[in-house]
């Protein structure tokens, strides 16, 4: 056995041998190249990594919890940056009016907004990429009615759109059961306005794909359309699927603080960094400007290192630029 | 006349059907806002109406009838300028509107100067010096422009020009002359100091995109080869890049700056929201929130004409431009 054992590889060494391979394939790659070039570019990256960190583990990370009414006390309110309370309790970025933490509250609304950009993109892109596809490889009046309801959507602003099905929803469900389901709502409201970016997108792409010889082949082989769609076209419309996934993920970051500002989007109850500077609005006449323009930084932020990937990603994926 | 061809009529009058195809579509889901959610009865009647005033008020609305004569019914209203009466204020929409949109047009209107006065200038510097510590500048600073949401910049400006500096004031709109029924901000110095701060907030997206594309039209126009050719007969640099160049590159940076029009309506209900703007944005955010579903469905309607009006103007200006059409 032992012997066996020294020509042909077991499980575990083929996966270790696959794996040296594939993070070898990584480094050697064109992206990871330019990647590791710009320096501009991997300060985004960091930061992007840090900040989604930083939002996912709040509950461990967050000196204070900004939820637990117990510890909130309104002598500890509307302390400027770098403050101690009389507790002996510090402050880095200040407190609001109720005496909560502003880093805390920073940290756990940050969590919000990317569940919510997250989720809408994710939604989007699945319904996009279905919808693109499906257009494509069965074209005649399937493709003509998603083209023409994608140019219709299109020409509307997608904050426009979202607001709308935001207000629709609002007036299906009265406004007692919108406090609860805002964040399912406030995900639909953002996936359905951005849904277009990828059905179109992958339409174009996989409409050059399916011309390709190998379809021809695995479509005459009998092989099964759902299989041909998922196993053979998809893999190859990834690039631009990926670049538009990410400079979405910004957009729907910002129409979800858009929306929360408003007040159509995430109840008090559950803050989004954009119902932080919302609510921080309204002491910033008064010249606490720490409570809204934290929250505010950090947003550009988030949305500034998402912005930075995506253009890079667009360019790195570009073939014609290389 | 004899130079536009029947292409161009064909090309126009399908766009023409197009945008009618687009209206029907935004008037029916703005009908079915308004027939759907909620029922229009009690929100009409108030709590402590009796069966026989709903049914008569049921009567009166004409729901008794089948959907789509309700439907052709709302469409008629609405090509009469009749848009329903408001839920909350009570009063016609449609005067509430006409109230209002001078606010929004001219706010609209001074921001998208604003970007092109800006935009223009620092699209073609960035083209023409790509490598120069300026440009760099500018393109880096376009990117933070579009990442930075546009209700955090009016916050922003706030903080530094009202509460810091105490030089303007934050809210609302202030030093009008009347025109007629038209309410103008814009003759009076007092009038510039409110509208400014909104203006530049509402101005910030639209300034990045218009650089970003005079730049890149630009690029790709210097690289072909006229104006190579153009440069090989010697004709000076100021010829080459403004009078070529320029005027080559500009054609789509036009069209574009007139469809985002339409997305400048869209921004300023955010833009309106900061600085209290009596406009129409904030009269549909208000909607929203009071689900003033008369209110709703007007505002719809209103974008969705001006969008495919603005797209009609769009398609009419390529139809002069574009030899293609013209000829045939």
């Amino acid at each position: 056995m032992e012997q066996t054992n020294s020509h042909t590889p077991t499980a575990e060494q083929m996966i270790a041998a696959d794996n040296t391979t594939l993070i070898k394939r990584i480094m050697d790659s064109d992206i990871f190249y330019s990647f590791i070039r710009s320096p501009l570019i991997v300060i985004a990256a960091m930061l992007c990594l840090t900040l989604i960190f930083s939002a996912f583990f709040a509950p461990w990370l967050a000196p204070y919890d900004p939820f637990d009414q117990t510890t909130l006390s309104l002598w500890a309110a509307n302390l400027p940056p770098l403050s101690t309370d009389e507790d002996g309790l510090f402050y880095l970025l200040g407190t609001d009016n109720q005496g909560r933490d502003i880093l805390s509250a920073i940290m756990y609304g940050m969590r919000t907004s990317l569940i919510v950009g997250l989720a809408a993109v994710a939604f989007a892109l699945v319904l996009g990429t279905s919808l693109g596809l499906v257009a494509a490889f069965f074209g005649g009046w399937i493709d003509s009615l998603l083209m023409r309801i994608a140019d219709i959507q299109l020409s509307f602003p997608a904050i426009l759109v979202a607001l709308l099905i935001d207000g629709v929803a609002k007036a299906v469900l009265g406004t007692s059961q919108m406090e609860s389901l805002a964040i399912y709502v406030l995900i639909l409201a953002i996936g359905l306005s951005e849904w277009v970016q990828f059905a179109r997108a992958v339409r174009a792409a996989a409409l050059v794909e399916q011309r390709k010889e190998y379809v021809q082949a695995a479509r005459i082989m009998g092989v099964p359309v759902p299989y041909i769609m998922l196993r053979h076209i998809l893999p190859n419309v990834v690039s631009p699927i990926l670049v538009i996934a990410t400079i979405s993920i910004a957009v729907a970051i910002i129409t979800e603080a858009t929306l929360s500002f408003l007040g159509v989007g995430i109840p008090q109850t559950e803050p989004s960094l954009g119902t932080l500077i919302r609510v921080g609005g309204n002491y910033l006449m008064s010249g606490e400007w720490w409570i809204t323009l934290f929250p505010g930084f950090t947003l550009v932020l988030l949305v500034l290192s998402f912005n930075l990937l995506g253009d890079w990603l667009r360019d790195a994926l570009n073939p014609r630029l290389k | 006349m004899g130079a536009i061809g029947l292409a161009m009529y064909k090309y126009l009058l399908q766009r023409l059907v197009q945008g009618i195809l687009v209206m029907l579509v935004v008037t029916f889901v703005a009908f079915a806002i308004f027939h759907f959610l909620g029922d229009p009865v009690n929100n009409m009647v108030g709590e402590s109406a009796t069966d026989a005033d709903r049914q008569m008020v049921r009567l009166q609305l004409g729901l008794d009838e089948p959907v789509i004569v309700q439907y052709f019914k709302f469409v008629g209203n609405i090509l009469q300028g009749d848009f329903g009466i408001s839920y909350r204020t009570r009063t016609s929409v449609i005067e509430q509107m006409a109230v209002r949109l001078p606010a929004t047009l001219e706010l609209s209107l001074v921001s998208g100067f604003f970007s092109i006065l800006f935009g223009i200038p620092m699209g073609i510097y960035c083209a023409l010096q790509p490598k120069s510590w300026l440009s760099r500048n500018f393109l880096v600073g376009s990117l933070v422009g579009i990442s930075i949401p546009t209700f955090l910049s009016g916050l922003l400006l706030i903080y530094l020009f009202s509460v810091t500096l105490g030089w303007l004031p934050s809210q609302g709109r202030g030093g009008l002359v009347s025109l007629g029924w038209w309410d103008t901000s814009l003759v009076t110095l007092k009038g510039w100091s409110y509208i400014i701060m909104p203006a530049l907030t509402l101005c910030i997206y639209q300034l990045t995109l218009i650089t970003r594309m005079v730049r890149a039209e630009m690029q790709e126009v210097i690289r072909t080869d006229y104006i190579k050719f153009a440069r090989a007969r010697g004709l000076s640099n100021y010829i080459v890049q403004y009078r070529h160049a320029l005027q080559n590159s500009l054609v789509p940076v036009v069209t574009i700056i007139g469809l985002q029009l339409g997305t400048v309506v869209a921004f300023s209900i955010i833009t309106e929201t900061v600085f209290n703007w009596p406009g129409l944005g904030q009269m549909f955010i208000q909607s929203i929130e009071f689900v003033d579903i008369p209110v709703m469905s007007a505002y719809l309607i209103f974008v969705g004409a001006f969008f495919v009006i603005l797209n009609l103007i769009v398609d009419l200006v390529y139809a002069l431009v574009d030899p293609r059409l013209r000829a045939a």
